[in-house]
């Protein structure tokens, strides 16, 4: 069957009523749970799976597409409106997103993080439909290497969130690597800075760690400095709507994100992170409003949240045309698809056809579900913000708690979510960034496990970091970015003084 | 007056110490990777000394540290030590609570001691409505199927 | 990104759905959501479920990490004489045990069945030049480190078969030069890309890739030939190595003897069940069925062993 005609049949499944119906609801709770701080995409699907037992694969699979796109999604309103980031892909959202709800414009935030989901959503979805089969080979040209120069490539966006001073930057970053380099080292099967610990011989839980700096940290440091004179900003005041402004602001970022999330998304070891942390870096070295940059500039909304979006697309690539889940999420489709019987790969779009192109068509379907629910809604989500504080911010720590405690039930967990939450208090008092914190744990893991790879299969000769055209370019750009402004800041020094 | 927290760079040169004193126990090399487990980890703690160094002789030159901005914040900046310790309390009760009386009770008291952070004195409405809520984030998420343990797991079960 | 796949691990069964006085098995799938040991633990409740042996659901926990043992810990900390408790296990939390240095061994739970076997396979790129077996060994004599193997966890199975493969050849398996994958997602586009030279990895994750032509299969690590697969066996390609991933439960540590005869009994009717068969068929499974004290004395053999195969390889101190 030809993407076209295969695409019309999936049409007039999605589109019949019942269907329609699984869609809005796959939609609506993707967006309710996703929405929680502390409980990302993954985990909203992974609670919604056993649903599907007791509904036809068909409908299944598309109340899950729903869902896939709605807790993409509802995982930024919260970043936006609270500073409290539900899963790693969506912590550069709230950089710039927090910063303009801080100004009123938390409706335009919102706005532009839900069309940019929508446009890298649908985007993905005809790459999906198109595309699949070449943007799937990618998985076999990566090597180590490559990862590694990606990677490389990713942590120089550490260095455009640094805030006012290099050193804080710097520590705060190392931070993130020191507890990256926790738990047990998988090419040795040695135990790194376990103190004897078994909740950490599988490493620091990333989500412990980013909702107790954002969410816990934050309700520390407002609490302590919370006036009752304090002065009331209208959450609404900066409009309902993106102006035209913002429109012409936003849509080359949408189109940057997603033609960077959607390629990455689809490796073995690409995930979601990357692509956003590289939006953000690309963003703020294009824009025609540096100034605005940590201040709440939109385009350091819309593309990282088109990236993120993009990047959960490319996810279903090489889990539809190769069988191989690549992340959480994909291991959880997986899961449901096994439920039925069926294994993806190449062989799905001939034994399933049918069920598999109806799952492309409700992508679509779900993404346009997605926009009519979330833009009406982005007014009314922002009146979350009239909440009186003292409930808002104690159900924060009890959503937080939920997604700490209920995830892994471990008191260390817990331990960590006070001593990282104080840290977070304590960087916000003095003024360290706080993203680079997650970068490093995150990417350093990442890239030093890719690194020895790559090192083991050259037997450790360096230069192999550079043996494949992808790497050398990337390692090119990486160096460019680096040197050339340090080089013209010298110029400039040296003329100055001659 | 400049203040000179030389305390955050004391805490950050002893966690690099304690990194590096813990890398020393991993083989730095590797046969075929020449990096080892320990490489990674030792850097890291060397990075993390230096900083810490460089904060202390920046904070010895005097450097300011501005905090940060956020929503709900009183122009003044002033710090009230009784609401930061209340909420540290909130902050700290799930470690001590959590896995003896469960999460509707610890969450009730999260609640109450957060809402009393932001200055708001009706204790039994707050306890009455930290426990409403509770109750229902841990029904709702327990149907779901996360683990949040029992209602009260101290009551055997 | 693989430790938010545990955190996803949460993915739970039927909680919300059973009747309020069902009495749901809690399980413990030591492995992340979509993997081997998570499979193991979630089919044969289906199989039971759907049969009607066993209806009251599950709820499961997903707890990867350092070969299982992270969730062999947790599993007999939380459980203490739980007669609703079992865990799916395996072949790899033997070695991971070992490997770590756990505290919690299995002596500490109550073994109760094995159930599948996954014949390990051999593979190389399609356009690899090493052919079979033979020039394999010829490619690690003439420079081991030059041969880069993939596989999973380091002292998981697959580094057992080829630390033995180096033995038998007379190579000093200690010197391998392993590179270990988390998941066989990784390992395959690795070997098919052609980064890595050979891989080790079971059968159900190989061959699908095999028969779409982008890795060639070897040999297989089982006695005889496997149907399917068009390679010899180790053994038959004159090497003495047959290792099998079987994978098993095990119940609660202190289960009562009337709570181990309850188990037992639904997984014999589980077995002879049309559904289970049926299961083994879709996930490429062997049938391993061993019930009660034969595998308790399965299961004391396979420490014995693997213990000497790591410590020959210098895994294990």
């Amino acid at each position: 069957m030809d993407p076209i005609s295969g695409l019309m049949n999936g049409f007039a499944i999605a589109l019949q009523p019942q269907n329609l119906m699984w869609a809005f609801f796959g939609t609506f709770m993707g967006t309710a749970i996703g929405v929680l701080p502390g409980i990302g995409p993954a985990l909203t699907i992974a609670l919604l799976l056993p649903v599907t037992v007791y509904i036809e694969p068909t409908a299944a699979f598309i109340m899950f597409a729903g869902i896939f796109y709605g807790a993409m999604y509802g995982g930024s309103t919260t970043s936006i409106l609270l500073n409290t980031p539900g899963e790693s892909g969506s912590m550069m959202t709230a950089l710039e997103g927090n910063k303009m709800a801080q100004q009123g414009r938390g409706a335009a935030a919102l706005c532009t993080a839900a069309i940019g989901s929508f446009v890298a959503g649908t985007i993905g979805t005809l790459g999906i439909t198109f595309l699949a089969p070449p943007i799937a080979e990618l998985a076999f040209i990566f090597r180590p290497q490559d990862y590694f120069a990606l990677m490389l490539l990713a942590f120089l966006s550490v260095s455009v969130v640094m805030g006012s001073s290099k050193v804080r930057g710097f520590i705060a970053l190392f931070i993130g690597l020191s507890l990256g380099v926790i738990g047990i080292d998988k090419q040795t099967g040695m135990q790194r800075l376990t103190f004897g610990v078994p909740d950490l011989m599988d490493g620091v839980e990333m989500t412990v760690v980013l909702v107790s700096l954002f969410a816990i940290g934050e309700t520390l440091y407002v609490a302590s400095r919370y006036g009752q004179t304090k002065p009331m900003l209208n959450p609404l005041s900066g409009g309902m709507w993106m102006t035209k402004e913002d429109w012409k602001r936003s849509w080359k970022p949408w189109l940057r994100g997603t033609l960077l999330g959607f390629p990455i998304g689809a490796l073995p070891a690409g995930g979601a992170e990357i692509p956003t942390f590289l939006s953000y870096t690309l963003e703020r070295k294009l824009t025609k409003h540096p100034e605005e940059f940590g201040h709440g500039a939109i385009e350091g909304v819309a593309g990282p949240e088109a990236a993120n979006n993009a990047a959960a697309a490319g996810v279903l690539v090489p889990l539809l045309t190769l069988g191989l889940p690549t992340s959480a999420t994909a291991a959880i489709l997986l899961a449901a698809f096994q439920n039925y019987g069926l294994q993806p790969g190449p062989l799905l779009f001939i034994n399933s056809g049918d069920l598999v192109w109806a799952l492309i068509a409700s992508l679509y379907v779900g993404n346009v579900m997605l926009l009519i629910l979330n833009l009406p809604l982005a007014g009314l989500w922002v009146r979350l913000l009239f909440i009186p504080r003292p409930y808002l911010y104690a159900g924060i720590l009890i959503f937080s708690l939920v997604g700490i405690w209920g995830v892994s039930n471990s008191w260390v967990d817990l331990a960590m979510m006070f001593s990282v939450g104080l840290l977070g208090y304590v960087m916000r008092v003095y003024d360290f960034p706080i993203a680079p914190v997650l970068i490093g744990l995150i990417l350093g893991p990442m890239a030093e496990l890719q690194l020895r790879r790559a090192l083991a299969m050259g037997q450790g000769d360096p230069l192999i970091l550079v043996s494949t055209p992808m790497s050398a370019v990337l390692v090119g750009i990486a160096f460019l970015i680096v040197l050339v402004p340090a080089a013209l800041h010298w110029r400039r020094t040296r003329k100055i003084s001659v | 007056m400049t203040e000179r927290p030389y305390w955050i760079a004391v805490g950050i040169v002893g966690w690099g110490a304690i990194v590096l004193y813990k890398s020393a126990e991993l083989p730095q090399f590797d046969q075929h990777a020449h990096i080892g487990p320990g490489f990674m980890s030792t850097a890291v703690g060397v990075g993390l000394v230096v900083l810490g160094l460089m904060l202390a002789l920046q904070i010895r030159r005097g450097v300011s540290f501005e905090e940060q901005g956020a929503e709900d914040i009183s122009d003044t900046h002033s710090v009230s030590y009784k609401a930061l310790g209340l909420t540290a309390l909130a902050c700290a009760l799930p470690m001590l609570t959590m896995p003896k009386l469960g999460f509707v009770i610890t969450c009730t008291g999260c609640f109450v001691l957060i809402a009393a952070a932001f200055k708001s004195n009706r204790w039994a409405l707050n306890a009455v409505l930290g426990f409403g809520f509770s109750l229902l984030c841990w029904w709702l998420f327990s149907k779901l199927g996360v683990q949040l343990g029992g209602l009260l797991p101290v009551w055997g079960k | 990104m693989i430790r938010t796949i545990f955190a996803a691990g949460v993915a739970v069964t039927l909680a919300g759905l059973t009747p309020a006085f069902a009495d749901p098995a809690v399980v413990m799938a030591p492995g992340g959501a979509g993997g081997g040991y998570d499979a193991m633990a979630r089919l044969p409740f289906d199989a039971m479920n759907k049969e009607g042996i066993f209806t009251d659901g599950a709820t499961f926990t997903n707890k990867g990490g350092a070969g299982g043992t992270i969730g062999l810990t947790e599993f007999v900390g939380a459980n203490q004489g739980n007669d609703n408790a079992v865990m799916a296990m395996g072949v790899i939390m033997v070695g991971g045990i070992l490997m770590n240095n756990s505290p919690v061994t299995l002596d500490d739970v109550t073994p109760l069945v094995r159930l599948t076997n996954d014949t390990g396979v051999v593979a190389v790129a399609t356009d690899s030049p090493i052919q079979n077996v033979a020039d394999l060994v010829a490619a690690m004599k003439a420079d081991l480190g030059a041969v880069a193997i993939g596989g999973g966890s380091a002292g998981g199975v697959d580094h057992i078969v080829m630390a033995l493969i180096a033995k038998e050849s007379g190579l000093d398996a200690a010197t391998l030069n392993y590179i270990p994958y988390d998941s066989g997602a990784e390992t395959v586009t690795a070997l098919g890309g052609g980064a890595l030279t050979v891989a080790v990895s079971g059968a159900s994750e190989f061959k699908p890739m095999a028969d779409a032509g982008r890795i060639r299969i070897i040999a297989v690590t089982s006695e005889g030939r496997v149907e399917g697969i068009d390679a010899p066996s180790l053994k038959e390609a004159g090497l003495n190595v047959v290792v099998g991933n079987w994978r098993g439960i095990v119940g609660a540590p202190g289960m009562s003897d009337a709570g181990k005869a309850m188990w037992l009994d639904r997984f014999a009717k589980m077995h002879e069940s049309a559904t289970w068969k049926e299961t083994l068929k879709t996930q490429g499974w062997e049938d391993a069925y061993l019930s009660g004290d034969e595998f308790v004395a399965f299961l004391n053999d396979e420490k014995t062993r693997i213990g000497e195969v790591l410590k020959d390889a210098g895994l294990v101190k």
